[in-house]
């Protein structure tokens, strides 16, 4: 196993400043930085208070255009799979997180802090499940080696 | 965030999972001793204990499909910005996959 693209140090960095985030939301508005609940609650779900979370998003996508304007390694980026991929991970996704109320910002880096056993339980579900999915399609199937 | 498991494996995905949490687990401590946040009269915290099929499935789910393109939701919206085409592909499919779970699991009346 070769060990590529390892950051360790860019990696940590970005880790405590998504920590910041989370904190500075939950101090501020009191409100959890789950990413997928907050797209949904500003695009499909027929909320009152979309006006928080879009600017959320808006302040997410300054943050990485920043980041990338800055740190223009952070681009590294490889389409190692054929785009309709993209779009079918993208619903399995959107469907997934919904009906399992969180993703990797909700369930882990909040609700882990918070003690949640419901996110301690979804955290190892989705690890587990993604890297059992990364080891069949590229090592069984061979896509995207 | 990225992953690549295969002959490659990229260990960043740890440290910044790691320095996130690390960071919440103790500031959450202070912020939650609050009687409510800065801005607002009440916390918005979820209030659920119980782990439940539709937990596990979305769970088992969400891996599948960060698993198939390396995004989760929020660096997925965050890759918007780099004016590359899967990423726009990825969000467009989030977006018609939370609309399909409106539509197929919540019921009319509690929409």
């Amino acid at each position: 196993m070769t060990i590529v693209n390892f950051t360790p140090l860019t990696g940590l960095i970005g880790g405590l400043l998504i920590g910041a985030s989370a904190s500075l939301l939950l101090w501020l508005n009191g409100r959890i930085a789950g990413i997928s609940g907050i797209v949904a609650g500003a695009t499909v779900e027929s909320g009152d208070d979309r006006t928080w979370r879009w600017l959320f998003l808006v302040g997410l996508l300054g943050g990485a255009a920043l980041a990338f304007w800055l740190v223009p390694a952070s681009r590294a980026f490889q389409a190692d799979m054929p785009w309709p991929v993209f779009l079918v991970a993208g619903l399995i996704v959107g469907f997934g997180t919904r009906l399992g109320s969180g993703c990797t910002s909700g369930h882990g880096v909040c609700g882990l802090a918070r003690l949640s056993p419901r996110s301690l339980a979804s955290v190892v579900t989705f690890m587990v499940t993604g890297v059992l999915t990364v080891f069949v399609v590229r090592h069984v199937l061979g896509v995207g080696v | 965030m990225r992953k690549n498991i295969t002959g490659t494996w990229d260990p960043t995905l740890a440290f910044v999972m790691g320095g996130a949490v690390l960071v919440t687990l103790i500031s959450f401590r202070f912020i939650l001793k609050q009687e409510r946040p800065l801005f607002e009269g009440q916390f918005h915290l979820p209030t659920r204990s119980d782990i439940d099929v539709r937990l596990l499935a979305g769970a088992v789910l969400f891996g599948i499909g960060w698993g198939l393109a390396g995004y989760c939701p929020g660096p997925g919206i965050a890759a918007l910005v780099m004016g590359v085409w899967e990423p726009v592909l990825f969000v467009m499919g989030l977006l018609v996959g939370m609309w399909g779970y409106r539509v197929i699991m919540v019921a009319p009346g509690s929409r």
